[in-house]
């Protein structure tokens, strides 16, 4: 299954502004997702901004990333500019539609 | 217990009808397969084969043998579009593109028709006992529904991991992360209750239904699935109040 544009987005930009190669930035990203319950498939530009803030930033720190902060507000700047549109039919919106309006 | 087993029978007959008449008129609003996969399996399961299989195992030695072979093939073909319905629910929802469960849907589909012709088969040429379906096609069936049940379990609980973690972060909601948990531990549950009845019905043949024990994993069986298609698919509101009660208290003691 091909990667979202949100996910190749932040990695190509994480590539950018930090030392990681293709491979680190992209092994750093997923691990953030899988850590976030997240598919790199699937995942929308508001998740994925969320993600970057309370996941990536302490990856980044723990890889020895000095500004660590400014990389991942970049990151959720660039963000922004996606457009927002659910990524078709998930398990959860399925879910979230038999149980009726909760 | 045997009164035990008819009351669970006739509970999951009643819930099992509502929650499938709510879900296909859910799918006749949205046109979507899922809903309609699943409604259509608790349906066929719950307001055919359950009432067929109560009126059988009442009047079975005062019926006809024509009739019993009428409700034997009405209860193979509901028994039959509920294991259908319920594979397909599991493909559609978890991974649509996915080969391997394309194969597992139609393999569980394709192998439960043999049976059901080869048990209606057996029955018209009377090689069961009273228009019983017969031992290795009651073997097949079952082991065809432990497959699907644990297929469908793993599935969710996995979902439910994952949802659990988005949710921590507030990307997913408390009652949809807690609808996949459910879904996955009666659907789990379903799948050991029923090899515990195979196993009875392949070492103790005369006991199913007859005995405490097979009785209580019977109605067990009808209690488990009632209990996790209401919560799931029709969650009362005092219920839906205690979960978001819950995680504000998760969430507040961080």
């Amino acid at each position: 299954m091909a990667d979202s544009e949100a996910f190749d987005q932040v990695c190509e930009l994480l590539e950018e502004l930090t030392e990681f190669s293709t491979l680190e930035s992209r092994g750093t990203v997923r691990i953030a997702l899988k850590q976030a319950g997240l598919t790199s498939a699937s995942v929308r530009p508001s998740e994925l901004a969320v993600v970057v803030k309370a996941v990536l930033n302490g990856e980044l720190d723990s890889r020895g990333v000095s500004d660590a902060d400014s990389v991942c507000g970049r990151i959720c700047e660039s963000l922004s500019q996606i457009s927002d549109t659910p990524s078709g039919e998930t398990p959860e919106s399925v879910f979230s539609r038999l149980g009726g309006a909760d | 217990m045997q009164t035990f087993m008819v009351t669970s029978i006739l509970v999951s007959t009643i819930v099992g009808t509502i929650v499938g008449i709510k879900l296909l008129l859910l799918a006749s609003r949205t046109r979507q397969f899922p809903e309609f996969s699943v409604g259509a399996a608790l349906f066929c399961y719950a307001a055919i084969a359950q009432p067929a299989l109560l009126v059988s195992a009442s009047l079975g030695p005062d019926l006809s043998h024509e009739h019993q072979m009428v409700l034997l093939a009405i209860r193979l073909l509901a028994y039959y579009s509920t294991l259908v319905g319920l594979s397909a629910f599991a493909w559609q929802v978890f991974g649509a593109a996915s080969r391997w469960r394309k194969a597992l849907t139609v393999t569980l589909a394709l192998t439960a028709l043999f049976t059901a012709v080869l048990s209606y088969w057996a029955s018209w040429n009377q090689l069961g006992i009273n228009g019983q379906v017969p031992l290795y096609a009651r073997f097949s069936t079952s082991l065809q529904y432990v497959i699907m049940f644990a297929w469908m379990s793993v599935e969710s609980l996995a979902y439910y991991r994952q949802m659990r973690k988005r949710q921590v972060l507030g990307l997913a909601d408390v009652v949809v992360t807690n609808r996949f948990g459910v879904w996955g531990v009666s659907a789990g549950a379903s799948s050991v209750l029923v090899l515990c009845i195979l196993f009875i019905s392949l070492t103790r043949p005369d006991a199913l239904g007859n005995d405490p024990l097979s009785a209580a994993l019977v109605s067990a069986t009808g209690v488990v699935s009632s209990v996790g298609w209401w919560l799931s698919f029709m969650p009362p509101a005092a219920y839906l109040r205690w979960l978001r009660r819950q995680n504000a208290s998760e969430v507040s003691h961080g």
